[in-house]
């Protein structure tokens, strides 16, 4: 199977981008066996028709071939046609040229359409947008009664349909109140109530706290191996990517790179090149190879390097600081500076008094100090944005006490300027445009503090550089015309144009792809640098909070119950993961080599931190003399 | 800022009402309701009262529950029957400054009070008991016939559904939206002027939000073969049981006995 680009193929169309490169060597060429293909496309061309300028070419001369039982992943930076191709499989697109054969039908004739999604089953990002009815039940069988089942057939797949994603008990629950993990799920359980042949799943976990998207990855591992459904799975994430059997690359609607991950993610440039990213293993096992050691096999998944380093079964040398391990970053230190919020005894209930009243906060006591980088994390419904919203006078305690800035919360006065010191980001920003321009709606904060025409000029200029954007460029553009990842930094500009003394924001990153969440990462440590900024970043992620974090708060069920350094917290991995909450990848391998008995530290928040500590247990004699095998 | 309590939501539980079928409420609701529209003096009255308290009684709801779900509507019921007491003429009983009170006003207020409360009382035990799906599928189920005359009454229902599902989430969105928009300030501009202004930060992104989730939902359910009514089935097929008769005779001999009180 011809499954690696030729580099040069490659460069010249990512820097050329027009169709004069043909490539449709990927895979189904080499292998035309049409027994167990499942999908097939030929040279799909998809065009939209009020697409923006520029854009409207989504996808160009795309082939592919999809076996039955396979588990392929997408991935793609943002615009890259991904969610074009996953609605083409079940025929929510037809190509404006090209042809897509699912199980034998083509997509193109009206009387297989119903057939098709049948066989098809879809699942979208936005758990709360797919939910049709307000019981779970009636929800899965939403999909089988529309194929005109008798109601004794209805029942039996859904109980079925309930028992294959473990949602059983939750029969006749309202969809509202399911954990987002259990809303896609759910989505999951409505389409196997169709007897599909293939998922299709559009970033089904770009919405999910760590525990979510476990779930959600093991349900689907299982359906796929146990099964035998054929799973498509479009994806930001490279680790959820790394456990496919094939991975698909597409940039600027063509296929990029095609072949099985340890191929895929063996040609780092090119993935670099697209703003893409290795899995954290991977990376590691790289940073180890530059260093001289000998890693077999492609590292993909945490377990695939714990089990590459402990074959190599040599006695080590005792560590004795053959490298220095820990770079000893001075801004990482949490700084001995004087609060600038303090939290006492903090309970929020929401709707006291009635059957939904919901305990959100419960008697947490946290203080914050200034300037420094603060990450809340807890599954969802923990009580985070509950938290956050406090701070700049959104929600009033309902007992305990609140110090912003210096000023009690309690005072009405106080709390009705407090947005002008406490900066609040909440999720998907971009959502909130309602300007004509970017510039006007950057203004809007500044405007509302009563300033002058040129300050609030000069206030959204600043803003937006800040917030790594051209004021000049996209300032009289509409926000609906940035591309995703510029249009959540300018919703962002638009808080920093307060100047505020804390900036809290509610998941920065959801849904962006990789490049996209580090310029965004890098921006907010950038802004924390040069104003003496405080913030306070509330995320799913615990790979930005080892990077970025001074400091944790663990949320868990309204309570808090942890507070501390990031080495700290996430040496409680066991206490993490009951809470729904995982530690970063890189710890994850060192706890896995500790257990395997290999004396190293589990406190590591980095991949390079990982590779030195790794280096560390692996033998002299494992290191080679050429580096041009290692690098291999 | 939004109540999380929304009025006539669909309160889960297994009682012989929440178990009716969904067509016998509907009937019910609407039989009993014409009883409480022609019902005629204070006699009139007492079969309504009897069956809406009975209805009560087997929700298995505590009293206390449904008079709260229905908190924004005192004000309605309280303005129609101060309206009612002080605009209709008759014996002065009362009388302060220029207003006056008569008898006749104080009995037309209190029943057109007790009229609407009844009405209300009973519409929101129908959604209370009925999820959103399956009251749509027995009103489709009711509206069957006059498909032939043109009514969509699949596409009726079904517009029903979404938009009752939809409510709780749009809910939160314009919750989010308020709040997002006070963390940069806005609703500080006093007066009408100020007031329109202060919209168009809320207004615009909830009505691109409701635009892009219904745009979703309707890719969600295309993907899931849904093709209008042609073909549909229900988990649930609608079929009466022995309850159902019962509680459809009752509500007819309670609008008989209504029209006999007259």
């Amino acid at each position: 199977m011809i499954d690696v680009r030729d580099e040069t193929l490659v460069t010249g169309f990512v820097t050329e981008g027009n169709g004069s490169v043909r490539h449709n060597s990927v895979s189904h060429v080499s292998n035309p066996t049409t027994h167990d293909c499942f999908i097939e496309v030929t040279g799909l061309t998809h065009i939209y028709y009020r697409a923006k300028p520029g854009e409207c070419r989504a996808l160009s001369g795309v082939d592919l071939t999809i076996k039955k039982g396979e588990y392929l992943a997408v991935v793609g930076p943002n615009g890259s046609g991904k969610s074009t191709l996953a609605r083409h499989f079940n025929a929510l697109l037809l190509p404006s040229s090209g042809k897509v054969l699912v199980d034998g039908l083509d997509t193109n004739q009206p009387e297989h359409i119903w057939e098709i999604r049948r066989r098809v089953g879809m699942v979208f990002q936005n758990p709360d947008n797919q939910i049709i009815s307000s019981l779970v039940e009636e929800d899965v069988a939403f999909g089988a009664e529309n194929l005109g089942l008798l109601p004794a057939q209805v029942r039996a797949r859904v109980a079925e349909a309930l028992e294959q994603t473990g949602l059983t008990g939750f029969r006749l629950h309202a969809p509202h109140l399911l954990s987002g993990g259990q809303k896609q799920r759910l989505a999951i359980a409505g389409v196997l109530a169709m007897q599909p042949t293939c998922l299709v799943l559009d970033e089904p976990t770009a919405m999910l706290d760590p525990a979510g998207r476990r779930e959600l990855l093991n349900t689907l591992e299982r359906l796929n191996r146990s099964f035998g459904i054929t799973v498509v799975l479009v994806t930001h994430f490279m680790e959820e990517a790394a456990r496919a059997d094939r991975v698909l690359v597409l940039a600027a609607g063509k296929t990029v790179l095609m072949g099985t991950p340890a191929e895929v993610f063996s040609q780092d440039k090119i993935l670099e090149e697209l703003g893409l990213e290795l899995p954290a293993p991977t990376q590691i096992a790289r940073g180890l190879k530059r260093r001289g050691f000998l890693i077999p096999g492609a590292s993909l998944t945490p377990d695939d390097l714990v089990k590459a380093v402990l074959d190599k079964q040599i006695g080590y040398e005792e560590a004795g600081g053959r490298f220095s391990c820990f770079p000893k970053g001075s801004t990482r230190t949490v700084p001995l500076l004087p609060s600038v919020i303090k939290v006492e005894n903090l309970t929020h209930i929401y709707a006291p008094g009635t059957p939904f009243q919901v305990t959100s906060l419960d008697n947490v006591s946290l203080e914050i100090y200034k300037g420094e980088f603060l990450a809340v994390v807890g599954a969802t419904g923990s009580g985070k944005s509950t938290l956050v919203q406090h701070f700049n006078g959104l929600l009033k305690p309902t007992r305990g006490k609140l110090v912003v800035c210096g000023l009690d919360v309690s005072d009405k006065q106080v709390s009705r300027t407090l947005w002008r010191k406490v900066g609040l980001v909440f999720q998907r920003p971009e959502q909130q445009f309602f300007e004509e321009t970017v510039f006007d709606d950057v203004a809007f904060g500044p405007r509302n503090m009563g300033l002058g025409k040129d300050e609030v000029k000069e206030r959204v200029e600043e803003a937006l550089r800040l917030a790594g954007l051209d004021p000049l460029q996209v300032g009289q553009l509409s926000p609906y015309r940035l591309s995703g990842g510029m249009k959540r930094r300018a919703a962002i500009a638009g808080v920093l144009a307060l100047r505020p003394e804390v900036l809290a924001l509610d998941e920065p990153t959801a849904g962006l792809d990789p490049q996209g969440r580090r310029q965004l990462l890098d921006r907010l440590e950038n802004v924390r640098r040069e104003w003496g900024v405080t913030i306070i970043l509330v995320t799913h992620s615990m790979e930005e909070v080892g990077l970025l974090a001074g400091r944790v708060a663990v949320l868990n069920r309204g309570r808090l119950s942890m507070v501390g350094t990031p080495r700290e917290v996430f040496s409680r991995a066991e206490e993490l993961r009951e809470m729904g909450l995982d530690i970063p990848i890189p710890a994850a391998i060192m706890t896995r080599l500790q257990a395997a008995g290999k004396p190293v530290r589990t406190d590591i928040l980095s991949n390079s931190e990982a590779e030195a500590e790794i280096a560390k247990i692996l033998p002299e004699t494992g290191k080679q003399g050429d580096g041009s095998r290692a690098s291999r | 800022m939004f109540s999380s309590l929304t009025m006539g939501q669909y309160i889960p539980g297994e009682s012989l009402l929440h178990r009716l079928d969904p067509r016998t409420k509907v009937v019910c609701v609407l039989v009993v309701g014409v009883a409480v529209l022609v019902a005629l003096g204070w006699a009139g009255f007492v079969p309504a009262v009897l069956i809406t308290i009975a209805a009560i009684a087997l929700s298995g709801f505590s009293p206390r529950l449904i008079i709260r779900g229905l908190r924004p509507l005192w004000l309605i019921l309280t303005v129609t029957f101060l309206l009612q007491l002080l605009l209709t003429p008759g014996e002065v009983l009362l009388e302060l400054g220029p207003l006056h009170i008569s008898w006749e006003g104080l009995e037309a207020g209190s029943q057109l009070f007790l009229r609407l409360g009844l009405l209300i009382f009973l519409a929101s035990l129908l959604t209370q008991t009925t999820t959103p799906v399956s009251l749509t599928a027995g009103l489709e189920s009711l509206l069957a016939p006059l498909t032939r005359v043109g009514v969509p009454a699949h596409e009726l229902s079904m517009m029903m559904t979404i938009a009752l599902s939809f409510i709780p989430t749009l809910m939160q969105e314009a919750d989010i939206l308020v709040k997002a928009q006070r963390s940069r300030g806005a609703g500080l501009a006093g007066g009408p002027a100020g007031w329109i202004k202060n919209m168009i930060p809320l207004l615009v992104p909830l009505f691109a939000g409701a635009m892009r989730r219904a745009d979703d939902l309707a890719i969600a359910m295309e993907a899931r073969c849904y093709r209008g009514g042609a073909n549909r089935t229900r988990i649930r097929s609608l079929r009466f049981g022995p309850a159902d008769y019962v509680s459809v005779a009752v509500c007819l001999a309670a609008l008989a006995g209504t029209l006999v009180l007259r």
